[in-house]
């Protein structure tokens, strides 16, 4: 194996990487594909997917905390970051996690280390970025404009909308400053809406015609069904099969159904195409979906062309072999345990013409700066982002029955773009399905609550319950983080996982332009609460990792799992790490894919946009190819 | 094993006014026997026969009635520092499917030949089956789903 070179070695089985595998061998490429998670995950016989599913879900089930890296394994020769690992940083680095925190505050988001990737405990909203959000720099005097702009990326965001499967309503799709053509004339989504939750209904008509106030400037807030990577109803006027590369006109082509009469079908659980054709209500999206109606990254690799796949597991990238004279990629070097937590392992050389990393972005920074690559612009890194999520919460007025359901069905838009991004951060508005689950640990805490401290137990403590969980609201804050050189992941001999690899050591803070919308969207939902009579209960203890004041007011702001930013694209060789082909401007044979390409965040989650660059990057890598 | 079955049922019989579900529902969730062989092994024979004992005195003197049984539930049991963070680990058990651990008072005063006393899911099933789910309405987060669109409407019951 280590002697056959290969058209293209990806590092990562992702999103990202999956895209790029199942494009390039479905255009006859031969691929290597290596991937740091255990072997079992990459099972795609029925008995083996199932069983490796099943493993996962009893986790779930046992796991005390259930948070986003509950149900999966946690190996030590490729370790994943953990939220519960979070504490506040006073002074020194926090070493506890994977993550080494330097602070002075804690990177708040986690991904997973196993085949499929983070997309195994992704939420599945799927929106796009605003046409502003490409220029931000041009119409907001901030960041940086992107050197691709919404027009460029529009037909990608088609191809990631048929592969991931999103189900949504285009007309009523609005944002802020859309322009007229957004999703262009006739654009339908593989399958209608995700029907919009009871909570929803209760919030859409308590906020209706509600005037609020921010910077001076009157708002009506609107409120808008999210799209969503998650099983519904065939849109019957769907017309695209799916996506292939036209060798002819060198482009990656939607390819039409071949008959009239043929539609959508929903992608099943990747052990039974039937089973999860639509989502079921399990209400436990993040951290993992039972029947797989919820998108995940296996589902896109199953489909990629078998016999020009080679995927090899357990295999850690741990540094890219550069030739010195032509700055040219020889090879990826990895190391290959033998079972889980294994301090032994085989090294290895695997070699192509082309290579992708798609490790995700703090994965992918850390192996570009454990093997000196990408140095011209010294960006590698830096910029690293993430929604900075302020939580409101509180209780409505009737009862509304949260914890069903997918965990957002709706968002307010309103907030995504206008001229106050000059001065302080955009956001998005989900409304949460899940009662107050993600900051205060409901229901249980809830139930220990009563039971420990209000002393009650049988009818009452029933009713109680019956009445407090029924009526629990949450709405979410999602702020922008711009890039910022200081927020950044580096590399240091002083800390290395189980098979002497880097961990990632983790610059972070916030800036005022993010603090900034805290105060401005707090007084948002201060108007809203009001407004539709919710109970107020939110609070932002001083001792919450993730604590900070502006303004003379404190507030805790939680990570969104979008981890954005360390290998940005860019104009030039000098201010960035990526050009508009994402390919590194140092090593022509190198393509990086994934988040860390973005060069500002905007207010959508990035999964959609990095799905979308992602085939953009395919194509050209099909084309460097040729 | 005569006494296993006196002992489970009385289990049952005060787990009926501890939760506020009837021995019915209780029995229902299928979960019965496995708490009760938890909580016998995690506090030990004596324990759970001393607390099945003062439970069964209560069910018989109060008729199993409120508001008498209310009452002796609260002094007898709740009040009590030997038997009542045993009753409220019950009670959540009922309701979570989780063990809490018993606090370090009860152990150093009550808990010789204690085993298992750390916060755990007596087994998947025991999180499947938690009474909260029912309490607001919902079903287990991950299990049991009610179907395509079920959260767009109230529920049905
Ligand atoms: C709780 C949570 C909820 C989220 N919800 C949403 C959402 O609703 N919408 C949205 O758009 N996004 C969401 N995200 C973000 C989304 O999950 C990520 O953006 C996306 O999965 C990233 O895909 P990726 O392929 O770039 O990286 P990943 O999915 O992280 O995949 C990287 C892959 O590379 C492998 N790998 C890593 N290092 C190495 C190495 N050295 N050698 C070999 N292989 C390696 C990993 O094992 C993994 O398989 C969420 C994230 C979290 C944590
Ligand atoms: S609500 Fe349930 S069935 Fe639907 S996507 Fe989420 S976990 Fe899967």
């Amino acid at each position: 194996m280590e002697n056959k070179e290969y058209d293209v070695v990806i590092v990562g089985s992702g999103i990202a990487g999956a895209i790029v595998a199942k494009t390039l061998t479905q255009a006859g490429k031969q691929v290597l594909l290596l991937e740091a998670g255990l072997e079992a995950g990459m099972a795609f016989d029925t008995d083996g997917a199932y069983k490796n599913y099943q493993e996962y879900l009893r986790s779930y089930y046992l796991a005390l905390a259930k948070v986003p890296n509950a149900p999966y394994p946690d190996v030590k020769d490729a370790e994943s970051p953990n939220v519960l690992d979070m504490t506040q940083i006073n002074g020194k680095p926090d070493t506890k996690g994977y993550f080494v925190q330097n602070g002075p505050l804690p990177f708040a988001s986690d991904y997973a280390r196993a085949a499929g990737g983070t997309t195994l405990h992704w939420l599945g909203t799927c929106l796009r970025m605003l046409p502003n959000d490409f220029k931000m720099h041009t119409e907001y005097g901030q960041a940086v404009d992107w050197p691709i702009d919404y027009e460029y990326l529009k037909p990608y965001y088609e191809m990631a909308e048929r592969e991931i499967g999103v189900s949504c309503d285009v007309q009523e799709q609005h944002y802020p400053n859309m322009g007229g053509d957004f999703f262009g004339k006739d654009y339908v989504f593989p399958m209608y809406k995700i029907p919009q939750s009871y909570i929803d209904k209760h919030f859409i008509e308590g906020l209706n015609g509600l005037k609020v106030s921010l910077n001076g400037d009157v708002y009506v807030p609107w409120c808008t069904s999210t799209p969503q990577g998650r099983n519904s109803t065939p849109n019957e006027k769907y017309r695209y099969a799916g996506t292939g590369w036209n060798a002819t006109k060198k482009k990656l082509e939607m390819q039409p159904f071949p008959k009239r009469s043929e539609v959508y079908e929903p992608v099943g659980a990747i052990w039974d195409p039937y089973a999860g054709q639509r989502c079921e209500g399990n209400a436990s999206c993040v951290p993992i979906c039972p029947v797989q109606a919820k998108y995940n990254a296996l589902k896109t690799l199953k489909s990629a062309k078998k016999e020009h796949l080679t995927l090899m597991s357990q295999t850690v990238a741990t540094e890219i072999q550069i030739d010195s004279s032509t700055g040219n990629i020889t090879g990826v070097a990895y190391k290959q345990y033998p079972q889980a937590d294994s301090k032994e392992y085989v090294s290895g050389i695997a070699k192509g013409k082309i290579y992708v990393l798609a490790a995700n972005a703090i994965e992918n920074a850390k192996l570009l700066l454990a093997s000196d690559a990408c140095k011209t612009s010294d960006q590698v890194g830096r910029n690293l982002m993430d929604h900075m999520v302020l939580l409101t919460w509180g209780l409505m007025k009737e009862k509304v029955f949260p914890f069903r359901g997918p965990g957002s069905t709706t968002n307010i838009p309103t907030f995504r773009d206008g001229s106050f991004r000059k001065q302080h951060a955009a956001w998005i508005s989900p409304i949460d399905n899940w009662g107050w689950g993600w900051p205060t640990g409901s229901p249980d805490t809830d139930l220990d609550h009563a039971v420990s401290t209000l002393n009650l137990f049988g009818n009452d403590l029933k009713n109680y319950l019956g009445d407090l969980l029924s009526r629990q609201l949450l709405l979410h804050f999602e702020c922008e983080q711009l890039p910022e050189k200081s927020n950044r992941v580096t590399i240091s001999k002083k800390y290395l996982d189980n098979i002497g690899n880097y961990r990632p050591v983790i610059d972070y803070n916030v800036s005022d332009y993010t603090k900034k919308a805290f105060k401005a969207s707090k007084s948002v939902s201060d108007q809203i609460f009001a407004g539709m009579g919710v109970q107020d209960f939110t609070s932002y203890p001083s001792n919450e990792p993730d604590y900070t004041t502006y303004d003379g007011q404190g507030y805790v702001f939680r990570g969104a799992g979008h981890v954005v930013g360390t290998h940005c694209m860019g104009t030039t060789a000098k201010n960035s790490v990526v050009n508009r082909d994402q390919q590194a401007w140092d090593h022509k044979n190198l393509f990086l894919v994934g988040a860390g390409n973005m060069a500002t965040l905007g207010t959508s989650n990035p999964t959609l946009t990095l799905a979308a660059l992602s085939f953009a990057a395919a194509e050209n890598v099909l084309k460097a190819l040729k | 094993m005569e006494k296993t079955t006196a002992g489970l049922d009385n289990f049952i019989a005060i787990s009926v006014p501890l939760t506020g579900y009837s021995r019915v529902a209780l029995l229902a969730t299928g979960m019965a026997t496995d708490y009760y062989h938890a909580v016998r092994r995690i506090i030990g024979d004596d324990r759970m026969d001393d607390f099945l004992a003062v439970t069964a005195d209560i069910l018989q003197h109060t008729h199993d009635k409120a508001p008498a049984l209310d009452r002796e539930i609260r002094q007898q049991l709740l009040a009590s520092l030997q038997y009542g963070p045993v009753t409220r680990n019950i009670i959540q058990l009922w309701y979570w499917g989780a063990w809490l651990p018993l606090p370090d008072a009860w152990i150093a005063k009550y808990g010789k030949g204690v085993k298992g006393n750390e916060n755990h899911f007596i087994s998947p099933a025991a999180y499947q089956q938690g009474l909260i789910w029912q309490a607001m309405g919902s079903h287990p987060e991950g299990s049991k789903q009610p179907g395509f669109g079920s959260w767009s409407i109230a529920p049905l019951s």
